[in-house]
């Protein structure tokens, strides 16, 4: 039931209550109240008649008492039958005998003496009909019955249209309103706020709605925005960008994207800190934002890289443009602290309908341009080509697939044994990668580790090396073998690697004196601060560590001695060219003395024959490894070897070669 | 109600209000005009002043109409001789003569007044003898023809005397009547024919009494000859004249006729003194 009928019931009821009350309480009361007051003022007029009649009483004069009666009778209709008689009942009006008159309910007699100065002179008899008053009684009860009727109808009408007018329609339009907001449709028109209380409710109502608003849109703000530079985000873009794309293929127009990476932005952030590279961040994404008009979009995708997305003329003019001003800007050094940064941009720029016609292949398309301008120097931009694609798919494929295997582990160890070069006893092993895909068979290291070293995937690649040669050694079950794993540079800036080492060792319950790490001299030279502290923290971990590839960079030998080193590897480059090039045997021979001299141990790399196994002996070199003696080779196999024997080259093949 | 009541008590107890100043002394050229008190004063007013407006136009002269609360009354005034001229009855103009002699100018010669004496027709009573001793009604002592004559016929042609019940009008005398209250009434053959049907059937007459002029309009002796003319002939030239006859049969005159205290002598003779009433 609406407030309407609720309003309405009482009414209804308060109708009942008046009718039934006035119809069988207060009616019939009123009613008997009127006739008893009437009878009561005929009376009052028979008292007035008596002194009238008095004196012609006292006259005997007939003629004038019959006057006032006549004409009293005439007056009053009510008055039926009037009869005066003297005392001794002598009948003195009117002139004849009356007649019985037929009773009713209303007929009433009054009697009255007619007295003067004590004496009685006689008496009236008379007989009145009150049944024309009652009617009237009734019938004005009747009459106020119906005003009442007639008031209380017209006050539910003016109730209803004032109900329906302030507070129905009102009441209405807001749970309509109401109803809306609950489907998240907030631009809802609400009534006009009167003055009372429903009034308060619009007004309460509304600033609901706003508060709710606001605060949609805050949240809306937060998922669609860069917390750091308040640019757009990923999300956000993707749905400007969807937009764009299918407004331009409806009003057949042109679209760029801009795809922005900060070169050697993250070296910034790795020497200079978090709280530099986030300024100069903010820097570069206000630079980026002057250099394009109202209406074009500037997004953060995260890290150093920017999204640009353009409205363009059909020339492709804008993206140039706005490419070339973006150059130019990042070319004033940012001031931050007391650091003066110069960062380069590496624009990649793609065009619809030209290069692509979704955001999928839109945000590809640039990214390949962006990182075939960083492959040309940075700096600069570059539009998508077809054959850049080309180029980077197989890239891709690789990236892929090093996830892939990964997962997969479609990794597998080689193994190549380290000799002693005097007695061609195994005393050291090295573990090394290899990567079987199911589809393209055997794929060498220098085509993946680059690529694994530039992703990242390096770390969980080398974190797996290292946990499957330890496995596979305690199977050989020839504990004093020494284990060699390769470290990239990535390695040593991983700041978890210490703890890998740790967790590997103690889980695999592997001897640390056992294991070696090989670096490369290039690795090493990186950064030499930070690698010294690394050493020396590997070190106390009871694990040896070899600077792999010696002679190939451009270390400084004075630098030997800081660095926690336990062996030098010298390269195969030197150790190929013996024993004819002079140049490699001095070279080597120095850096075997220097060895000797800092007590550090010295592995030949690449020895692929008796001679040059024989000269790095005479040298005073400990250890070679290489061809010589075994290639590398499938966990299983070198187990096999161990079980049978520890010296290298075997005798059968010893004897072949002196044979 | 209670105001209609009133008005009742008014019209029927208060004083009939025709206050005029007493004219005689003035001699002005208004004369004053009484006129004996038989009806209401609304009525006297109604039937006289138009009459005395044709009479002031016939004339020139100028008339006030004086009103009487009540017969005595009007009697006590025409003896102190208030009025320049009046209608009396004819015993008035004998009682008048006495003091102030009024001079009779014009009356009505068409009829002749006499009283009557009325029975109920249930009533055994049939002659005029047969009411010695019993209750009669009469109007009022000095009414002429109702009262005074018939009383003198029976004392003096019947030699009966009979007790009086006053009962103030002609109708009250018909009422006491019909309704048993008194043997019998007098009033006259007038007032009788005027009772309604339901009272008139109850009753019967039984006695006409002897026979005088009516009344005449009367001069004091004291306006001069020549006024007293004057309204005489024009009196008597509005007799001649529809307009004027029918002003007339209101008084009512039905023949206008000149009158002389001639007329009237025989009344004197009647013996009326006895049963005549004067005022304290």
């Amino acid at each position: 039931m609406g407030i309407r009928g609720k309003l309405l019931l009482p009414l209804l009821a308060l109708v009942i209550i008046i009718i039934g009350s006035v119809e069988y309480y207060w009616g019939p009361k009123f009613v008997e109240q009127a006739k008893t007051q009437h009878l009561a003022q005929q009376k009052i007029q028979l008292g007035v008649l008596e002194i009238a009649l008095v004196e012609p009483m006292l006259n005997s004069n007939l003629a004038q008492i019959h006057l006032i009666l006549d004409n009293v009778i005439a007056e009053y209709p009510e008055w039926i039958q009037l009869e005066l008689r003297t005392p001794d009942h002598h009948r003195l009006y009117p002139i004849d005998e009356l007649s019985d008159v037929a009773g009713s309910e209303h007929m009433f007699r009054h009697t009255h003496l007619v007295e003067y100065l004590d004496s009685a002179l006689g008496t009236i008899d008379l007989t009145v009909d009150v049944s024309g008053f009652i009617k009237g009684v009734e019938h004005q009860l009747l009459v106020l019955e119906y005003l009442l009727l007639l008031l209380l109808s017209l006050v539910a009408g003016a109730s209803t249209i004032l109900q329906e007018r302030f507070v129905r329609h009102p009441m209405r339009r807001l749970a309509h309103a109401a109803s809306r907001i609950a489907k998240g449709d907030f631009d809802v028109k609400l009534p006009k706020p009167s003055n009372d209380e429903v009034g308060q409710l619009i007004i309460a109502f509304g600033d609901m709605c706003k508060m709710r608003n606001s605060a949609e849109i805050a949240l809306e703000e937060m998922a669609y925005s860069d917390v750091l530079t308040r640019l757009p985000n990923r999300a956000m873009l993707k749905n400007y960008l969807t937009k764009m794309l299918a407004n331009a293929r409806r009003a057949e127009r042109t679209v760029s994207v801009l795809f922005i990476d900060l070169d050697r932005f993250k070296v910034v952030n790795d020497t200079l800190g978090h709280d530099t590279g986030d300024k100069l961040l903010t820097d570069a994404a206000e630079r980026i934002s002057s250099c394009i008009r109202t209406g074009d979009l500037v997004a953060r995708l995260g890290g150093d890289e920017f999204t640009l997305v353009l409205d363009e003329q059909n020339d492709y003019r804008s993206s140039r443009v706005v490419a070339e001003r973006i150059v130019n800007v990042m070319e004033k050094p940012f001031i931050i602290g007391n650091h003066r940064l110069v960062i380069s941009p590496s624009i990649g720029i793609s065009l619809y309908p030209k290069h692509a016609t979704d955001y999928g292949s839109m945000m590809q398309c640039a990214d390949t341009a962006m990182y075939r301008a960083k492959e040309l120097g940075g700096n600069r931009y570059e539009y998508y080509s077809t054959e850049m694609s080309d180029k980077l798919s197989r890239h891709m494929r690789i990236e892929v697939g090093l996830r892939r295997a990964i997962a997969e582990e479609e990794f597998v160890l080689y193994y190549q044994p380290k000799v002693e070069l005097v007695s061609g006893k195994i005393i050291g092993v090295e573990a090394l990668i290899r990567w079987m895909d199911p589809e393209q068979g055997m794929i060498p290291p220098d085509d993946f580790i680059p690529l694994a070293e530039e992703t990242g995937l390096i770390i969980p690649i080398g974190e797996w090396v290292l946990r499957k040669a330890c496995e596979q050694h305690a199977e050989w079950g020839a504990c004093d073998i020494e284990l060699a794993i390769n470290l990239s540079a990535n390695h040593l800036s991983d700041s978890n690697l210490l703890d890998t080492l740790r967790t590997t060792l103690r889980e695999t319950g592997f001897a640390p004196h056992l294991l070696e790490l090989e670096i490369t001299e290039n690795a090493i030279m990186q950064n030499v601060q930070q690698t010294i502290t690394i050493l020396e923290q590997i070190k106390t971990l009871g694990v040896k560590v070899a600077i792999d590839d010696f002679g190939t960079g451009y270390s400084s030998l004075s630098y030997l001695n800081r660095y926690a080193i336990d062996t030098i590897k010298i390269d195969r480059s030197f150790i190929m060219d013996l024993p004819q090039n002079t140049d490699a045997l001095a070279i080597t021979s120095a850096t075997i003395a220097m060895a000797q001299n800092l007590k550090r141990r010295v592995v030949a790399e690449g020895v692929e024959t008796i001679e040059q196994a024989t000269i790095l002996a005479e040298l005073g070199c400990e250890m070679g490894q290489g061809y010589y003696y075994r290639k590398p080779m499938p966990a299983s196999e070198f187990a096999a070897i161990l079980s049978s024997t520890r010296y290298l080259p075997n005798d059968q093949e010893l004897h072949a070669g002196q044979g | 109600m209670n105001l209609r009541i009133a008005a009742l008590l008014t019209s029927f107890f208060g004083f009939f209000v025709m206050v005029g100043t007493p004219a005689y002394a003035s001699k002005s050229v208004t004369y004053t005009f009484g006129v004996v008190p038989q009806f209401d004063a609304r009525h006297t007013h109604r039937v006289w002043r138009p009459l005395l407006t044709e009479l002031e136009q016939r004339t020139g002269l100028k008339f006030r109409l004086v009103g009487s609360s009540s017969i005595p009354n009007f009697e006590s005034q025409f003896l102190a001789g208030e009025f320049d001229f009046a209608y009396m009855n004819p015993y008035h103009v004998l009682k008048a003569s006495m003091s102030q002699s009024y001079v009779p100018l014009v009356r009505d010669i068409g009829r002749s007044l006499y009283g009557v004496v009325v029975v109920r027709k249930d009533s055994p009573i049939r002659d005029m003898k047969e009411l010695a001793n019993k209750l009669v009604a009469f109007p009022s002592p000095n009414a002429l023809g109702a009262s005074l004559i018939p009383r003198a016929d029976l004392k003096y042609i019947y030699g009966v005397s009979v007790e009086p019940l006053y009962v103030q009008s002609h109708s009250s005398v018909y009422l006491n009547v019909a309704m048993g209250k008194v043997d019998a009434g007098g009033g006259v053959q007038k007032t009788f024919d005027q009772q309604p049907r339901s009272v008139r059937d109850k009753l019967q007459i039984i006695y006409e009494t002897r026979r005088s002029a009516p009344h005449p309009i009367a001069a004091h002796s004291n306006v001069s000859p020549a006024v007293r003319l004057s309204v005489q002939q024009a009196l008597l030239a509005l007799g001649k004249t529809a307009k004027g006859r029918d002003l007339l049969q209101l008084i009512p005159i039905k023949q206008i006729g000149v009158a002389s205290m001639e007329d009237y002598r025989p009344l004197g003779e009647w013996g009326l003194q006895e049963f005549y009433k004067s005022k304290d």
